[in-house]
């Protein structure tokens, strides 16, 4: 018999993750060999353990999916890469796609799907989303991509003057809001995004195409 | 205590702001609960609160040993509403 694949997984959300073990738990040509919580993780343990294959997840705390699979793309470029998401937006797969990771599955695929597309990658092929899914509007999906992080309408304004390179206090005449609102304002995004400085901040809404 | 507090905020956005939208929002900090209600509506003058609601609130807030600020004017109000866990 083969050696088992070598899976790591790198998810924030526990039960999440609980499930994915549970379902590969049947699969003897798969084995997980860990679990890391976010990419800085990630990345350390990929260095010890050198495994096949990664199943990412966008979204995670400290350095986020897009940032991490670049890395891993860069260090370790026979570690293949799935990510899976709950954002099903074409500028964010087209941008997985560029930094050439191997596959993109939704997190409500099937079983099934996740299997075809752990076997497709490790055969060298890419699974992407899109050929058979059905289509959607960009509107519809960029609205369903903002619900998702949960912004609002005025805190994507913000995001945007922001990134025009004004500052808490022309934000706050240009809106007729008080400085302290416009404070509030950019702490509720960066909590969203899960970032912690400006930088950050127009660099994860040009990730999340938000901008 | 919460969810009284919304709905008196929510009551005085559809008796009197003429607002035609309305965000509320809750964000969950690890050390702090924050609220912000926003509205389009007309706003009101913040140094003279006269009603019986904004009172009520005010108090619930101070047991709470939370903030409120309201940023209000002609275009709209803003209220944030920050309660330490």
């Amino acid at each position: 018999m083969n050696t088992p694949i070598k899976i790591i997984i790198a998810d924030d959300h526990e039960l999440f993750v609980n499930g994915l073990r549970l379902l590969l738990k049947n699969q003897t040509h798969l084995t997980i060999s860990d679990v890391a919580q976010d990419g800085k993780e990630l990345l350390q343990i990929i260095e010890k353990t050198k495994p096949d294959l990664v199943l990412l997840d966008l979204n995670m705390p400290r350095l986020n999916g897009i940032d991490t699979a670049r890395f891993i793309k860069q260090l370790y470029s026979d570690v293949r890469i799935i990510i899976l998401s709950t954002y099903d937006q074409e500028r964010i797969i087209e941008k997985a796609k560029q930094l050439g990771v191997d596959g993109y599955l939704l997190k409500n695929s099937s079983e099934e799907e996740l299997l075809r597309a752990i076997d497709t990658v490790m055969h060298g092929g890419n699974h992407y989303p899109g050929s058979t899914g059905s289509e959607i509007t960009d509107f519809d999906k960029d609205s369903k991509f903002i619900k998702h992080l949960n912004l609002t309408r005025r805190e994507t304004e913000i995001i945007s003057l922001i990134r025009a390179g004004l500052s808490n206090q022309d934000i706050a005449n240009k809106l007729f809001l008080s400085i302290y609102t416009i404070e509030t304002h950019r702490k509720n995004i960066m909590q969203k995004l899960k970032v912690n400085n400006a930088a950050a901040l127009i660099k994860a809404a040009m990730d999340y195409a938000l901008i | 205590m919460i969810y009284r507090i919304i709905m008196e905020l929510t009551n005085n956005i559809l008796k009197h702001s003429q607002a035609t939208e309305a965000t509320i929002q809750m964000v969950y900090y690890e050390n702090r609960l924050e609220i912000m209600v926003e509205d389009n509506g007309k706003g009101f003058d913040n140094t003279q609160r006269t009603g019986l609601g904004l009172k009520n609130i005010q108090s619930r807030i101070n047991y709470m040993s939370g903030s409120m600020i309201i940023d209000s004017n002609i275009l709209g109000t803003t209220i944030i509403i920050k309660i330490p866990a």
